[in-house]
């Protein structure tokens, strides 16, 4: 494909909208909770006490359902968990369901552990997740990547 | 050149973790950073030899051999730390036992240009005595994966100079608590990564050959 621009002019009938699409109701009935548990052992990280495996995956979520997340932390260290795919709503923050105000919206990482301000301290957060319109694997790591390296990472698989 | 001392730069930091890093550093920092002015007047043999100590260790098959000299210089190489009498859950055993599956994929490069090091933490009990019937245990290829013990000073050097160090000096001193980290490098090239010991064997030697020059990576 190309573009080409001609000479001349032509009317622009695009408008800015008033509001945003609404986020998706994140008090839907979940068909399932996960639990994800960021750890260490031995100077190595873990997920679930496991070290990344690439040729395993852990979770399977199933396509048009809802899920809800927990990830947890005993603490020390900052994770700065990142889901691959799939954006979710955080649903509460160390069983908090008041949220600071960078917590509302659409999520790809959240920050567990020991973070940023209004975050710190998290051992426990839970998170709103839709399967959508596509199937696939796809990483769940902690994005200090010297962690992910050393091998805070798994893999889920959206299935029909 | 600009690239040589950035990669250099990288390097120093690029192979260690978490707090290992920060300790590696920060035990590192008069020497490695000092030496950064330098590196434009320094050879790059001068460099490979300045990145670790060559303390003298003794290998299980009764050897008197020098850190950088006669372990690292030209080879390709892996090496972890361990001791005899683990008494975290197995977790030694286990790292030698995934460690003896590593030895069985790496086939004839073993020995021949590929090194598998396992250096004791613990050297006053770790006898090459000892450490030779440790071998045996674990099926280790003479020649090919040897087990290092010494004095404990220059086990010491050695463990610091790798990064394999606890920032927290009473963490540190606890053998428990030893970080179970496999790294491995190509000598002559300078690159040297690190994974956890106990990552399934056909990720590790995926990963040793990731750094090679035509080292394939897996697509998508």
């Amino acid at each position: 494909m190309e573009f080409r621009v001609q000479a001349g002019s032509v009317v622009d009938n695009s408008v800015v909208p008033t509001a945003m699409l609404a986020l998706p109701n994140k008090k839907a009935p979940v068909a399932l909770t996960r639990s994800f548990d960021f750890g260490s052992s031995n100077g190595a990280w873990t997920i679930n006490g496991e070290l990344f495996d690439p040729n395993t995956i852990t979770d399977f979520p199933k396509q048009n359902t809802a899920e809800k997340w927990a990830f947890s932390s005993g603490g020390g260290w900052a994770h700065p968990v990142h889901i691959h795919f799939e954006e979710g709503q955080i649903l509460s923050r160390n069983g908090k369901t008041a949220l600071v105000k960078d917590d509302i919206g659409r999520k790809d990482v959240y920050r567990i552990g020991t973070a940023a301000i209004g975050t710190d301290n998290t051992g426990k957060l839970e998170a709103f997740y839709q399967w959508r319109d596509f199937l696939g694997d796809y990483p769940i790591h902690c994005h200090n990547v010297v962690h992910e390296d050393h091998a805070m990472m798994s893999r889920y698989e959206i299935v029909p | 050149m600009t690239i040589q001392t950035r990669r250099q730069f990288l390097a120093l930091g690029g192979g260690l973790l978490g707090t290992a890093a920060l300790a590696g550093c920060a035990g590192l920092g008069s020497s490695s950073f000092g030496q950064a002015n330098s590196l434009h007047s320094i050879s790059p043999e001068e460099r490979r030899r300045q990145r670790f100590v060559n303390n003298p260790l003794l290998t299980h098959d009764g050897q008197e051999v020098r850190f950088y000299d006669d372990l690292l210089k030209d080879k390709t190489v892996l090496i972890n730390f361990m001791y005899v009498m683990c008494k975290n859950e197995g977790f030694c055993p286990m790292m030698s036992f995934n460690l003896s599956k590593v030895q069985a994929m790496l086939g004839d490069r073993l020995g021949k240009d590929v090194f598998m090091y396992s250096i004791t933490l613990d050297p006053e009990n770790d006898t090459p005595e000892i450490l030779a019937s440790y071998a045996s245990l674990f099926k280790a290829k003479p020649g090919g994966w040897r087990f290092i013990t010494g004095s404990k000073e220059n086990i010491n050097a050695v463990r610091g100079s790798l990064g394999f160090r606890w920032a927290n000096p009473k963490q540190d001193s606890n053998k428990q608590e030893h970080i179970g980290i496999l790294k491995y490098g190509i000598e002559p090239l300078e690159r040297w990564g690190t994974c956890p010991a106990l990552s399934a064997p056909e990720a590790i030697t995926a990963y040793l050959d990731w750094m090679r020059p035509h080292g394939e990576r897996p697509l998508g």
